[in-house]
């Protein structure tokens, strides 16, 4: 690999490599407040009552640790992609733009969303955690700091590196189809890999001979996920996409008006 | 009483004219590079690259670990599909000049794909894919 090569393939892993640190960092917040609330247990200087108090303020306990400067990083990882397409938009500031203004808008509020989901879904396994606890501390049978952590953590980390990368996806999705609409094209074709770790969602999709909807009949699929199918395709981690395209095109790969 | 002329008389609004035809055209050239967009994303997925040459090989250890995860070895750069969504299709007029582009809107993207374009030559148009474009933009101007 030539020189120049190796140092590309170095900065995509390191592209690659935030989300994967955004989320250690989080895990080592929990994981410390983990240890410093069950070790105040068992050391017997918290009672049961005590720790229910302590552990129902995990949360204080998490922020005083640097939980929302943690989250204030999304901005961030985020703010790379608001900015590239910024700067994009500032670049032709004198010429007149087909596509509007809505595409900051959106990318915004994607990152605010995208922040409030992260945070929804921490809260929700600290609070399993938290049930966990108490449970113990009200049984007598206070469990290992490292049982608990090996139970949780492994799960979060997966849970909100789906969740940020989906985010991510979510952007790329919502300004096509945005821009799609303010094109007037209707018909979108379904494209991504078909394998063995494909959705059955994205395999039936993908099924249709050619695999073209309308936004309409996307609007209407259900991949089992309660999320919007044209911005999150098959759901968490979906590696497919909808790419607009003309009435012309899509007869020419066979599709008929009034699939 | 001689005839001495006939007056033609229509208000002609040369720049509402003009005006559409920009427009009509803004429209066609965005209508066609997401059609590219959507030939490029198919030709990678199946493996080709811009000349439709298969292409080159993954090394024997990252072919195994593809294969044994997803079930297939072919290259179609997607691990998580990202680079090939970020495709984004641009269009706007700059003084007299319309200008389409298709690029990758995010930086992270675009440097995987500058990457992998290096190795596996997967973004550009062939010269039908260019021919094409030119007949239907022709076709919208002069509509």
């Amino acid at each position: 690999m030539a020189k120049g090569d190796k140092a590309v393939a170095e900065r995509i892993r390191a592209n690659e490599l935030e989300v994967a640190a955004f989320v250690a960092r989080l895990e080592k917040i929990l994981g410390d407040t983990i240890d410093t609330v069950l070790m105040d247990i068992q050391a017997g200087t918290t009672g049961a009552v005590d720790a229910a108090r302590i552990l129902g303020g995990i949360r204080r306990v998490l922020i005083d640790k640097g939980f929302n400067e943690e989250i204030g990083r999304l901005d961030a990882i985020f703010g790379q992609e608001l900015k590239a397409i910024s700067d994009d938009l500032k670049q032709y500031s004198k010429g007149k733009q087909i596509f509007g203004d809505t595409d900051k808008t959106i990318v915004e509020q994607l990152i605010t969303f995208s922040a409030e989901d992260v945070t929804k879904n921490f809260d929700s396994y600290v609070g399993d955690i938290r049930r966990e606890i108490i449970s113990g501390a009200i049984t007598g049978e206070i469990p290992a700091a490292g049982a608990i952590k090996e139970k949780y953590t492994g799960r979060i980390r997966a849970n909100l590196e789906a969740e940020l990368n989906t985010s991510l996806s979510a952007f790329s999705r919502t300004i096509q189809a945005s821009k799609a609409k303010e094109l007037g094209l209707e018909l979108f074709i379904y494209q991504g890999p078909d394998d063995k770790i494909t959705r059955d969602f994205c395999h039936e999709t993908l099924d249709r001979d050619p695999p073209i909807y309308t936004a309409e009949e996307i609007a209407a699929l259900d991949n089992g996920q309660g999320l919007d199918a044209m911005i999150y395709g098959g759901g968490y981690n979906c590696r497919h996409q909808w790419t607009p395209i003309s009435l012309v095109k899509a007869k020419e790969l066979g599709y008929q008006d009034g699939d | 009483m001689a005839i001495s002329g006939i007056t033609f008389k229509k208000n002609f609004d040369l720049k509402r004219i003009a005006d559409e035809r920009a427009e009509r055209t803004k429209r066609e050239l965005g209508a066609a590079l997401f059609d590219a967009k959507a030939e490029i994303v198919e030709r990678t997925l199946q493996g080709r690259d811009v000349d439709s040459r298969g292409f080159k090989g993954y090394s024997e250890r990252y072919g195994k670990a593809k294969l044994e995860k997803t079930g297939k070895a072919t290259p179609n750069l997607t691990v998580t599909g990202n680079m090939l969504k970020n495709i984004t299709v641009k269009v706007e007029q700059v003084g007299k000049d319309i200008v389409g582009r298709l690029f990758f809107s995010s930086t992270a993207e675009a440097t995987k794909a500058r990457y992998n374009q290096a190795i596996r030559k997967f973004f550009g148009l062939d010269t039908s894919q260019f021919n094409r474009l030119i007949e239907r933009i022709r076709g919208a101007w002069n509509r």
